[in-house]
């Protein structure tokens, strides 16, 4: 008996072989007693395996079980979401809104720390005005030298209740 | 009293159909009905109780993820079952990357002992209830190594042939026939200690 031969006499059994590699198994089978006996052995272990697969049960209760489950599926599907969320382009979130308000805020608050600063400011009028053109959001800011203050008036053009109306100030 | 719908009735694949259009009670049905079949075939695998939980919980929660696939060439807990086996495999290998070299690793391919066992004459289960034979397959199976107790599995549970049995484990087919003629030399011999012992 080699390797190989043990293989075939297998295959023999697991029905694995051609016709004519089959008439040749039948062949030894018939004459060697050796070959009769392995093939019985591994008949033997097929046959009590074979429908008796040992029987286990999941030791948990099917609501403990479920819970997990259905647990696991909502933490993946959000996570699902979120990078997609974080993959808008650049543009996509300056026109998505809260963006462009802040934007918005801080260019009109700048524009008045430099007005502020401004020297030259100080040689204009007592009250100095300055009109914010924005497509979303409109402000105007007051420059008060006399009272050492700046008051920047923001408003939605399409309105927005948590802006409108809105008094910022820089107090020096 | 309860809204939900009774599902406990409906077949399979109308269950199937329900979850398929995101009915999570549907599938739920689904689990209770199939979740002790996936978790004895990750055990027979693993032979490791928290492992094959946790291999079970995350084939229902990818066969959730993949349902819309499904498209019913085979019966659903099947399709669950290739699941599983799927993880149970990806499993294996890296318990296996982690497993240093040993005698018995080499040993696998070759059959290392069970090359020189005799051959068990006398057929070591006849006359067992079945309650009983299933204990002892048991206890043989929870003796094999990985490689041979996960071909066995494959061909004699899940009837796969020797073709399948080598994709899915990602070797040739030379090596699963080698596998499993020294899994059930070693079987045969499992079985007749049990017989011996039991005799003693």
């Amino acid at each position: 008996m080699n390797d190989k031969l043990e293989l075939k006499l297998q295959s023999y059994l697991d029905n694995e072989l051609s016709a004519s590699d089959r008439r040749e198994v039948d062949g030894w089978l018939a004459k060697d007693r050796e070959w009769k006996s392995l093939f019985a052995e591994l008949q033997n272990t097929r046959q009590a395996l074979h429908g008796n697969e040992p029987e286990v049960r999941l030791p948990e209760t099917r609501e403990f079980f479920w819970s997990k489950i259905q647990r696991e599926i909502a933490r993946l599907e959000n996570t699902a979401v979120r990078p997609a969320e974080q993959k808008l382009p650049w543009w996509r979130l300056v026109s998505a809104g809260r963006l462009a308000r802040v934007a918005a805020l801080a260019a009109v608050a700048l524009l008045g720390v430099f007005l502020f600063r401004h020297e030259e400011v100080e040689t204009f009028s007592q009250v100095h005005e300055v009109d914010t053109p924005s497509a979303e959001m409109g402000s105007i800011t007051f420059r008060s030298e006399a009272e050492k203050m700046t008051v920047v008036y923001l408003y939605d053009r399409e309105p927005a209740p948590e802006l409108t109306g809105k008094i910022e100030s820089a107090d020096q | 009293m309860s809204t939900h719908p009774d599902f406990s009735t409906e077949p399979d694949q109308a269950l199937v159909k329900a979850a398929q259009k995101g009915g999570m009670e549907a599938f739920e049905e689904l689990v209770a009905r199939h979740r002790d079949k996936i978790y004895a075939r990750a055990f027979s695998m693993m032979r490791n109780e928290d492992e094959a939980i946790d291999l079970s919980q995350e084939a229902w929660v990818k066969g959730w993820q993949r349902l819309v696939q499904f498209q019913g060439e085979s019966s659903f807990v099947t399709w669950m079952t290739r699941i599983v086996i799927n993880l149970c495999l990806d499993q294996l290998r890296k318990h296996k990357r982690h497993r240093a070299e040993s005698i018995e690793a080499m040993d696998e391919e070759s059959g290392g002992v069970e090359r020189q066992m005799p051959v068990i004459i006398v057929n070591p289960t006849e006359g067992l209830e079945r309650q009983e034979l299933r204990q002892r397959i048991d206890r043989a199976l929870g003796q094999l190594s990985y490689e041979h107790r996960t071909v066995l599995v494959l061909h004699e549970f899940e009837d796969l042939e020797y073709k399948e049995i080598a994709k899915r484990m990602e070797c040739s087919i030379g090596t699963v026939m080698s596998r499993l003629f020294y899994a059930r030399r070693k079987m045969a011999a499992l079985l007749a200690g049990l017989k011996r012992e039991e005799l003693r």
